[in-house]
């Protein structure tokens, strides 16, 4: 996997002019399979929230993890970078799916080799 | 020697292949901290998280040196790691002792073997937890590609103590986090009243919480406390 994009930093907090519920991360677990809807931005501000929301992940070990980014309108590259390293922690057979990327953000995934690791489905 | 995304890549795949899922937090920090010192060719990688008293402590190290680097943080209450974690950004000292930014720490560390570090921000929460740290004892210009390794090992180490907090397994690191993460709320609020009442800047507020802690030799989450209290009596 390819780490080209550089976030310079994280901020700390939502800045206070930046619409806050903006995102939405709903993330489903279940015996063997996870899934996790990202309606919104992720960018250098959510990073504390996509963290926390991916966590899961870690202890369920799923063997289909999906990424459902129909309503996910921009991703950064760190927050890419993110999503490549939670997938790190599923198990090596697993497989990997985002859904409906627009293109901008199957842009972000190429860039970053993300998407060599998933299967893209319904994309644009 | 230069860090290379080759290597990185390398380097994360085989950290993938290591059943994380079923280690003990500790031993994942751990495996973070020797790839990271083995990647970047460096005499020394660690993993400090924020104690109650929001002192950086080692989490995980590879060499002794970052022990020192620990000691040397807390007792000078500066360094790289500590403005890492208080402005939430990657710094990075290439040789301290020309670096002025850390005079009583710079001169510690180089009598100790510390001369160049590299550290970055843990973020959990909205704020940061810890960092994840490498040094060098010569003079080590951190490059692009640098900064960026550190921060794919910081990615992981973000995860894990995601994971650990929202466990419910009681380990001994997550009860530390969460006083750190208890005590930093009051003394934002402590910094918040400052800033209203006498128009400091955020730094400078921490820094008067901070010397009036040293002086009274009470506990900076205390002191905050009173302040808050106080602002609230007198409305």
């Amino acid at each position: 996997m390819t780490l080209l994009c550089f976030p310079s930093d994280f901020p700390a907090r939502r800045s206070a002019d930046s619409a806050p519920g903006l995102l939405v991360i709903k993330v489903e677990v279940s015996q063997d399979s996870a899934r996790v809807v990202i309606n919104g931005e992720l960018d250098l501000t959510t990073r504390s929230l996509l963290i926390e929301r991916l966590s899961p992940i870690l202890r369920a070990r799923p063997r289909r993890l999906v990424l459902d980014m129909a309503g996910t309108s921009f991703i950064d590259c760190g927050s890419a970078r993110l999503i490549a390293s939670a997938i790190r922690f599923v198990p090596e057979d697993s497989r990997v799916i985002i859904r409906h990327p627009s293109r901008v953000v199957r842009r972000v995934l190429e860039l970053t080799g993300l998407d060599l690791h998933c299967e893209i489905e319904g994309a644009p | 020697m230069t860090v290379t995304t080759e290597d990185v890549r390398q380097a994360l795949n085989e950290l993938g292949r290591l059943r994380f899922g079923e280690m003990r937090i500790d031993e994942a920090m751990h495996q973070i901290v020797e790839t990271t010192h083995a990647i970047f060719s460096v005499d020394g990688a660690g993993l400090m998280l924020a104690d109650g008293e929001h002192h950086l402590r080692n989490a995980a190290v590879s060499d002794e040196r970052v022990r020192h680097l620990e000691d040397l943080q807390i007792r000078h209450q500066e360094g790289p790691c500590v403005t890492a974690f208080d402005d939430k950004v990657m710094v990075g000292a290439e040789d301290l002792t020309s670096d002025r930014r850390w005079p009583a720490f710079g001169r510690a560390a180089v009598d100790r073997d510390v001369r160049a570090v590299l550290a970055s921000p843990i973020p959990y929460n909205q704020d940061a937890v810890g960092v994840v740290a490498v040094l060098s004892r010569e003079r080590h210009p951190w490059s692009g590609e640098a900064e960026l390794a550190l921060l794919a090992f910081t990615d992981l180490a973000a995860l894990l103590i995601a994971s650990m907090m929202m466990g419910e397994q009681q380990t001994v690191l997550a009860t530390q986090l969460q006083n750190a993460l208890n005590s930093r709320a009051i003394i934002e609020q402590a910094k918040g009243v400052l800033i209203g009442q006498q128009g400091l800047s955020a730094h400078a507020a921490y820094e008067q919480i901070r010397a009036q802690a040293r002086a009274e030799r009470r506990k900076i989450a205390v002191v905050s406390a009173d302040l808050v209290a106080r602002a609230v009596r007198e409305g």
